[in-house]
């Protein structure tokens, strides 16, 4: 549906985009993930129209849109990073507003309908500023489904909200079943509400797909837990004859010992499995446990976006 | 297309409707003009507006940069210009809608001041032409300071550097109107200096002189500083 191609974008001699390519399927909910200053905002801006790309592409359903923004804006919800507002307007004028200006139609019950869904019919004649923040990221949330837009661009949607604000915010994200492209600091959060991510970073984009693939192509870990009278030094050497290294082999409690394999992808961690119960079977030790821990999106966002 | 135009007028509207500070600007702007009047008037003993007329470019040069500092300097710091430009909005609408928006609110101030000409009307028989070329002079220069100051607003994201660089823009401006100035100045440069000073061309009008040349002067200044504001916002991509 939404698809990016080879984006470049500099501001004077400073390169911020190198290079990104994405597609957005119809319907998913894709997470946007980056340290500051990776280029996340910049890339939404540019699908957007609020910035045109140096190079590249960025596609709508097939249709060359970038240089054209105003095919694509009638079509998109946008909340910015941090969420602008005018803060002299009611949350009903506002949208009434944003609802002229992408319609150019007064629908009052379209209006009634999106207050409905955010949650926001008590407080709609209310002026925004007075609003606590879960109010307002709503408010913001609502002018982003005015028009029912094919596309959601999401910067940030959660940030500076407490964490039952975030909740709600997540909840009626997903509830709104819409393609959406969403970018956030907060990890779980990503997990919680997309099935796949896009990490990018200094401009570059790292790694694309489902947060399980991501995760399983990154090195992950088998621990054995074995029952021996062995000498831990002894068990070294009967490891690696039988074809696996191990990370570390500890001492733990009285006849325990714990080793640790480190594996890359399903391939290879059937092989450590076979090959610990093999060696176990040899040398006659008690499996005591046998436990596989792949890495967790933060841990594969820290690994990639490290240097 | 109009209607889309239209809900970005009536906002621009109710933001300078809505607005506190804006009504102590009018109320100070309706005080200070009618004591500057009244203050000639009996002495004169003349009914007509020429000195409410006069005093009016040196009030403007505060009033104007003070109403338009926040039109875009105000939308780039709160990042609501992003939500302008991702509507289906371009720069010329948008700048379009503030100028006509914050000309609405400079009549409003002018309209303010229908006391005075009320006044005049009982107390003698003013020259209703020299009147009317007055008011349509001082909505040409208002609209050319407000142009200058929505510019000037786009280029910082600090409104009270829009109101000084507004100021002094405007403020050098008028001295190239002032006789003093003109007395020391180079002959060749004097007319350049008369030419460009968008006073010399509002004492036609409120003398009772309505130009073609002076009314295209004022509409070039505003033609002119519209576009640029639309440049400085399409500029965001560099």
């Amino acid at each position: 549906m939404l698809t990016v191609k080879n984006l470049y974008k500099s501001f004077g001699k400073t390169q911020v985009l190198h290079g990104i390519n994405f597609t957005v399927k119809e319907k998913q909910i894709v997470g946007l993930l980056g340290p500051n200053g990776a280029g996340k905002t910049t890339i939404m801006r540019i699908i957007t129209g609020f910035l045109s790309p140096s190079r590249g592409e960025v596609l709508f359903q097939g249709k060359k849109v970038n240089g054209e923004a105003e095919k694509i804006k009638p079509f998109l919800g946008y909340l910015p990073e941090n969420n602008p507002l005018y803060s002299f307007l009611t949350p009903w004028e506002y949208l009434e507003f944003i609802q002229a200006a992408k319609t150019s139609q007064k629908e009052k019950s379209e209006l009634e309908r999106i207050l409905k869904i955010c949650d926001l019919v008590n407080v709609a004649r209310q002026p925004i500023d007075t609003l606590s923040r879960g109010y307002k990221q709503r408010v913001g949330l609502a002018a982003a489904l005015i028009g029912d837009p094919q596309i959601l661009i999401l910067d940030e949607p959660t940030t500076g909200l407490d964490p039952n604000q975030r909740e709600e915010i997540k909840k009626l994200i997903k509830k709104l079943n819409k393609t959406t492209l969403f970018s956030s600091h907060v990890l779980p959060e990503v997990k919680d509400i997309c099935k796949e991510v896009i990490i990018i970073n200094k401009g570059k984009l790292i790694s694309q797909g489902k947060i399980s693939q991501i995760s399983k192509k990154k090195k992950a870990t088998i621990t054995a837990t074995i029952v021996t009278q062995e000498n831990k030094e002894k068990i070294t050497p009967l490891l690696k004859s039988a074809g696996i290294n191990p990370l570390s082999v500890v001492k733990k409690g009285k006849n325990k010992i714990k080793i640790e394999v480190e594996y890359s992808g399903r391939k290879q961690a059937d092989n450590v499995r076979n090959g610990l119960w093999k060696v176990c079977q040899k040398y006659r030790w008690q499996l005591y446990e046998l436990k596989e821990k792949e890495q967790t999106l933060e841990e594969v966002f820290r690994e990639l976006t490290k240097e | 297309m109009k209607r889309k135009f239209f809900s970005l007028f009536q906002k621009e509207l109710k933001n300078y409707f809505f607005s506190l500070p804006n009504y102590l600007y009018a109320v100070l702007f309706a005080g200070i003009a009618a004591y500057l009047y009244f203050q000639t008037f009996f002495v004169q003993n003349q009914a007509d507006t020429n000195s409410w007329f006069q005093n009016l470019p040196f009030l403007l040069l505060f009033f104007i940069p003070a109403l338009s500092m926040g039109s875009f300097s105000e939308e780039k710091k709160k990042g609501t210009w992003e939500i302008l430009l991702t509507l289906p909005f371009n720069e010329l609408q948008l700048v379009g809608g503030k100028f006509l928006a914050g000309l609405v609110f400079v009549i409003f101030l002018f309209l303010l001041n229908l006391g005075m000409v009320a006044t005049l009307a009982f107390l003698g028989s003013p020259d209703w032409g020299v009147v009317f070329s007055s008011f349509l002079g001082a909505i040409f220069l208002a609209s050319c300071y407000l142009a200058t100051g929505i510019f000037i607003s786009s280029l910082t994201t600090q409104q009270a550097v829009s109101f000084v660089l507004t100021f002094l823009f405007l403020f050098i401006n008028d001295f190239f109107s002032q006789n003093f100035f003109l007395m020391r100045a180079p002959g060749g440069w004097k007319e350049l200096f008369v030419t460009i000073s968008l006073r010399s061309h509002y004492q036609n009008f409120i003398q009772g002189v309505i130009s073609l040349s002076d009314s295209l002067f004022f509409l070039s200044w505003i033609f002119v500083f519209l576009l640029l504001t639309v440049i400085s916002l399409k500029s965001r991509d560099f």
